[in-house]
């Protein structure tokens, strides 16, 4: 039984790399997203201003829900932050959903949920420092200079913390599902449908959920109350 | 898990150099599906949403302010009105009290018209009078004469008198007629 990620070693001049399971998902993933934007800037010149399509409804409720969603947790004049954090949330809920179809979800791979961790811990800081220039280090210093070893391992642990709950909760799914796969058939009728509903569905949209709503709140974290 | 392509090797976790390098693609991959989602399809509807938005907006405070100017010209044509009524009623008094005035300046104009015309006829009709009265005494002078001339060149008998008065009485009353 393998539950890991399959991969191909590809060699380019001298550099050498996995072509993993998860990459090739992942850019399924994209392309069904990619084809969605693309679709949706086609048919937007035929949006109504009162919507009368399911779809028009549809994108108009998920851009709204996160717009306002960021504007709640970051404040009106970080709106912005919205354009990232919707290609995250529709990235990682796409890839947690692709469990459904048979694919590997490229969010139960560690790369995948560092990659998205790193980028939060990026912005933090960057916004850090942004907000509050060079005072944002002597933050470090509170309350006593003798905690700053502290605080750092505090800092580096948002982004373990982030990358591994995501990965360690959907790993954990596609592991308990490929083993009920390996259930007689009589246990595979039915009982695989309720736990993909769990793990997939439910767990899926949590887990986006949570990542994001922790991603704002790390970084709202760091924004001065003045702003 | 069942792979779907043909593969040299699996893993669940591998803390290496390649887990690092497979973090640069997806953090590659990332940065090109947010920048891609976000400018094909966060954006643009987010722009249509809010100019929709706006546009309510518009609407809602252009309706306001019709709303509010379509009071006040209500407001100033009630004010109107109630000057209108106002004015008329002004209007009407004034006029009684000049159609009043009037009543009383024709009444007393056609009075003392009445009493010139009464006047003059009075006075035409006394001129007449005299006028009448003239013609008469000529006359009667002119029927003495003819009676005087008619004794002088007769004797008269009573008869005769008698006659001749009547004859002149006859004549002066065709004289009479005449005139």
């Amino acid at each position: 039984m393998d539950f890991g990620s399959s991969f191909i070693p590809v060699q380019i001049g001298g550099f050498s790399f996995r072509l993993t399971e998860t990459i090739m998902d992942t850019w399924v993933v994209m392309a069904v997203l990619i084809i969605l934007a693309i679709v949706v800037r086609i048919k937007l010149n035929k949006f109504t201003e009162v919507p009368e399509s399911g779809f028009q409804n549809f994108i108009e409720t998920i851009v709204e829900s996160m717009d306002s969603f960021v504007e709640g947790n970051m404040g009106k004049k970080f709106k912005y932050f919205g354009n990232w954090f919707f290609g995250v949330f529709a990235f990682i809920l796409l890839s947690n959903l692709s469990g459904l179809l048979g694919f590997r979800p490229p969010t139960a791979d560690l790369a995948t949920t560092a990659a998205l961790a790193l980028t939060t811990f990026v912005l933090i800081h960057f916004m850090g420092i942004f907000t509050a220039g060079k005072g944002y280090f002597k933050g470090y210093l509170e309350p006593i200079p003798f905690l700053l070893p502290l605080n750092i391992i505090s800092e580096l642990a948002t982004p373990v913390s982030l990358s591994f709950r995501l990965f360690g909760n959907i790993l954990g799914g596609s592991i308990i599902m490929g083993l009920i796969y390996t259930l007689p058939v009589i246990v595979k009728l039915l009982v695989p449908a309720v736990l993909h509903i769990y793990f997939d569905v439910f767990a899926g949209f949590l887990q986006t959920f949570i990542f994001v709503m922790l991603s704002m709140a790390f970084i709202g974290d760091k924004i001065p109350e003045e702003y | 898990m069942n792979s779907y392509f043909l593969t040299v090797g699996s893993f669940i976790l591998t803390l290496d150099k390649n887990l690092l390098i497979e973090i640069g693609f997806q953090l590659f991959n990332l940065c090109v599906l947010c920048a891609i989602l976000s400018f094909l399809l966060y954006k643009p509807v987010l722009k249509f949403m809010r100019s929709r938005k706006e546009k309510i907006a518009g609407n809602i405070a252009d309706a306001e302010d019709k709303l509010k100017n379509a009071q006040s010209i209500l407001d100033e044509y009630n004010a109107k009105l109630k000057g209108i009524q106002q004015e008329r009623s002004a209007i009407l008094e004034a006029a009684n009290r000049e159609a009043n005035a009037n009543k009383a300046l024709i009444i007393e104009q056609a009075k003392k018209e009445a009493a010139d015309i009464k006047n003059r006829a009075q006075l035409q009709i006394e001129r007449e009078e005299e006028k009448a009265k003239d013609k008469i005494r000529l006359q009667i002078i002119e029927v003495s004469s003819l009676i005087a001339a008619h004794f002088v060149d007769n004797s008269l008998s009573d008869d005769k008198q008698t006659k001749l008065i009547e004859d002149v009485i006859k004549g002066l009353g065709d004289v009479k007629w005449q005139d």
